[in-house]
């Protein structure tokens, strides 16, 4: 079936059949659905993601690796994990960093630390409905790194229709996270990227 | 695999490009039980659409018709039985049908019992449509004459 972006929109304003994060499981398992495509469950909908440009994988090798440099023991990081929020959603966020008294496979919106999105062709939608969806799920703080301009928008205070704070920073400014350690604050200026 | 508890249907990615599913694969699905095999669902430009509800009037005139053609032969016409479908199924499934070439389309009201045919199919829609009363003769152009119907003479259990 081969990696082929194959998308549609061709029952677009009818209901659609709903299906769950086991069913897109078993999908895979079975052999259907290939085990690297790579999609997102949104309420019941598999979503294709955006292919991911030079300036993301560029960006997210150099976050990647000052997260891991810095990070206590008490401390995880996955990058790229499936990231269970309910029953039909499930999202592959850049990096997430959670409590490492929690196991990978029970981590949820309320108890991860804080989530980074670096987008490049995909700002408009990481910071505008992805975010909603993230808030709704209750991602206490969020990051999007728009990865070609070097702006991070940062999304606290989450509601079910979305972030009730928002705070930009341009590549100069130094972003500390709410819930993380004080360790992983950055300054995307100072980021070593080859 | 579906729940009692669990809506069946969604909208939710309303608006983004949602995966294409090829009918292999929703056969592949059904084999591998991810589906029920009497999912009621339609495939159309690779999304899974759930079907409407069949209401009671809906079931009354399919049996009906089915008997009625029993005694002929396949018929080059496609119909379909609408009641809380029928907008859905004058408008974008008729579209549907006419873009693969469907020469004839009925949609029978099942309520009142009132037909509109669809003819001269085009890649935008059908060129032709016509609209019957309940006891107006219905005559497929392309199928046996034995098929033509009163659907006010149908027999209704």
């Amino acid at each position: 079936m081969g990696s082929a972006v194959r998308v549609t929109s061709a029952a677009e304003g009818l209901p659609r059949r709903r299906f769950t994060v086991a069913e897109v499981e078993a999908m895979v398992a079975a052999g259907v659905m290939e085990e690297d495509e790579r999609v997102e469950l949104i309420g019941g909908e598999l979503v294709p993601m955006s292919p991911k440009g030079n300036h993301h994988e560029v960006l997210k090798i150099a976050l990647l690796r000052h997260c891991f440099r810095l990070a206590p023991d008490d401390c995880e990081l996955a990058s790229e994990t499936t990231f269970r929020l309910s029953e039909d959603t499930y999202l592959e966020p850049d990096v997430v960093l959670f409590p490492g008294a929690i196991e990978l496979k029970d981590i949820k919106g309320p108890n991860v630390l804080l989530v980074v999105e670096i987008a490049d062709t995909s700002r408009r939608y990481d910071m505008g409905r992805k975010a909603n969806l993230y808030a709704s799920f209750g991602v206490r703080e969020l990051w999007v790194i728009d990865a070609v301009k070097l702006m991070t928008r940062v999304f606290c205070a989450p509601g079910a229709s979305g972030y009730g704070e928002t705070r930009d920073f341009s590549a100069a400014g130094r972003i500390v996270p709410r819930f993380a350690t004080e360790a992983f604050a950055l300054r995307l200026r100072d980021l070593k990227r080859k | 695999m579906v729940n009692a508890a669990f809506a069946p249907i969604t909208s939710a990615a309303e608006g983004l490009p949602r995966r294409r599913f090829t009918v292999a694969e929703v056969e592949a699905m059904v084999a591998a039980g991810v589906m029920e095999e009497d999912e009621r669902v339609e495939l159309i430009g690779g999304e899974l659409v759930p079907m409407a509800p069949r209401g009671n009037h809906h079931e009354t005139v399919k049996i009906a018709l089915v008997d009625h053609w029993n005694r002929a032969a396949t018929v080059v016409l496609v119909v379909e039985i609408a009641d809380s479908s029928l907008g859905y199924d004058i408008g974008r499934k008729a579209r549907l049908y006419a873009s693969f070439g469907i020469r004839e389309f009925w949609v029978i009201d099942a309520v009142q019992l009132t037909t509109r045919v669809f003819k001269t199919p085009s890649p935008d829609g059908y060129r032709e449509t016509l609209d019957f009363g309940p006891g107006d003769l219905l005559a497929p152009c392309f199928g046996p004459e034995a098929f033509a119907l009163r659907p006010d003479e149908v027999e209704l259990e």
